[in-house]
């Protein structure tokens, strides 16, 4: 195993990535602070995670180490990717040579990546990948910390799903305040109903015209049906 | 030091941290993850009884998993806060380490049979305490390090990303009930202002034929009703402005 993965440091790092993501933190510095925790904790050059985006691509939303700038927030064609294939399977995939699955590509600065291992997002909303990498030379990631690459995916996969959760509460919320608002104007509207029904009232006590005073208890009768309905509308509808 | 960081074999500890991270992302029922989490911490650091305890709406403070030596006993415990270390840990936002639990009057009144000894009373912080992972060893036995504080520390955190899920989720499925009363409540104004109107037809035609003094009557009943449209109307579709969103409050039991 890694020199580095001892049992203190999993445990600091899992410790600081809960801490992270209960403490209500923005969704993208939580995402940093898990790639960036696990990039230390397997020795790896460069850790990034990237989510599908609404027209398909996909976005690298964290990246840290080595040319991490290059990588954060880079949109790009999932198609014909690596990243794609870890999608598409849901299976982990350990890549000796990363480099050398992208022969045209140009060099990276900071020098290309070697071993890598790409893990699947699977969330509820949109999915995405995590991929943690060494540069080109050195030694492959071993099972011990594939694993740990595996169970910081699923605290990414975690953090995203209570972020998502979150957001649609915050839509749902707004939505029910506008009903609640209206609820409130209802009862006004029905008291207007009432007065409109009690001048129908004075009306008919007022007439002896049979024709004008079945028109009146018919609109009086509407009235009431009307308020009726409002009324289930508010307060009714555990129907 | 060395010596404690010795006791934990990196294989466990990577086995018990992969084990709840794949529970947790799974998003499972809340109290069968925190149930795992109670036996890997109690696996963990060789303890032999943990549990999660939250508070309730009305105070009181319900140990909704334990997991270890006589867990039944301790499991859906619903107890006043008064004297308890779980209390002290969610007043101030620390942990609590006592030496021996049994000799502690007030816990060793409430548990009668089950002596537990050296425990560890550690916050489960959302947005402030809101819980605490209790883990506790037998009367005797050797105390807590910091290395295993630092496990329990850090279980309470993925406690903690457990509880916070499942608050979203409740409180989603809660709102997603009020949205869908509000809908039909949309549904029936519009049959509301179609009666209305009708309503208003009708006494337009008595109005023409109402002699002065009863016209002017039916005028203003008229105008109440139109009125009355107006306000259900701004009701239903005039709301574009939303209001500040009040806090999300994490609601235990819904």
């Amino acid at each position: 195993m890694s020199v580095r993965t001892t049992p203190d440091a999993v445990v600091a790092a899992f410790g600081r990535v809960a801490n992270a993501i209960v403490s209500g933190a923005e969704r993208d510095e939580v995402l940093e602070s898990i790639v960036s925790s696990l990039r230390e904790l397997v020795d790896a050059d460069v850790a990034a995670l990237a989510l599908r985006l609404p027209d398909g691509h996909l976005e690298v939303l964290a990246a840290e180490g080595v040319d991490a700038e290059l990588y954060r927030g880079v949109r790009f064609r999932a198609d014909g990717t690596t990243v794609d294939r870890v999608m598409r399977t849901g299976e982990t995939l350990g890549v000796e040579n990363l480099s050398a699955k992208y022969p045209r590509q140009p060099p990276l600065p900071g020098g290309n990546p070697g071993p890598a291992v790409l893990v699947p997002l699977r969330v509820a909303g949109p999915d995405g990948a995590l991929a943690v990498m060494r540069l080109a030379g050195r030694a492959d990631f071993e099972e011990q910390e594939r694993e740990l690459i595996r169970a910081f995916t699923d605290q990414a996969t975690a953090m995203l799903e209570g972020d998502l959760d979150r957001r649609r509460g915050a839509v749902i919320e707004r939505i029910n305040d506008q009903a609640r608002i209206a609820e409130e104007l209802n009862s006004s509207a029905i008291n207007e109903l009432y007065n409109a029904g009690l001048t129908l009232s004075r009306l008919y006590n007022r007439t002896s015209d049979r024709e004008t005073r079945e028109l009146v208890v018919t609109a009086i009768e509407v009235l009431d049906h009307t308020i009726k309905l409002i009324r289930q509308a508010v307060f009714g509808l555990e129907l | 030091m060395l010596d404690e960081k010795m006791k934990y074999h990196p294989d466990a500890v990577i086995d018990a941290f992969g084990r709840v991270a794949a529970a947790v992302a799974a998003g499972g029922p809340r109290d069968a993850v925190l149930s795992l989490i109670a036996s890997s911490v109690c696996e963990l650091v060789d303890a032999d009884v943990a549990g999660v305890t939250l508070r309730l709406d009305d105070g009181m403070l319900m140990t909704v998993v334990a997991e270890g030596v006589e867990a039944e006993s301790f499991r859906g415990r619903i107890y006043p806060p008064e004297g308890t270390s779980t209390d002290r840990v969610l007043r101030t936002g620390e942990a609590v380490v006592v030496d021996n639990l049994s000799a502690v009057p007030v816990i060793g009144a409430r548990l009668p049979g089950v002596a537990l000894g050296p425990s560890a009373f550690v916050p489960v912080t959302i947005d402030g305490p809101y819980g605490v992972l209790s883990v506790s060893r037998l009367v005797n036995r050797p105390g807590f390090t910091e290395v295993d504080l630092d496990v329990i520390r850090c279980f309470a955190a993925q406690s903690a990303l457990v509880v916070q899920n499942d608050c979203r989720r409740r409180r989603n499925v809660a709102l997603d009930l009020i949205a869908e009363q509000a809908r039909i409540a949309e549904d029936l104004h519009d049959t509301a202002i179609n009666e209305i109107f009708s309503a208003s037809l009708i006494m337009s035609g008595l109005a023409n034929q109402a002699a002065p003094e009863q016209r002017e009557l039916v005028v203003k009943a008229i105008n109440a009703l139109d009125n009355a449209i107006k306000l259900i109307r701004q009701a239903i579709f005039g709301l574009s402005e939303s209001r500040a969103l009040p806090d999300g409050r994490f609601d235990l039991y819904p």
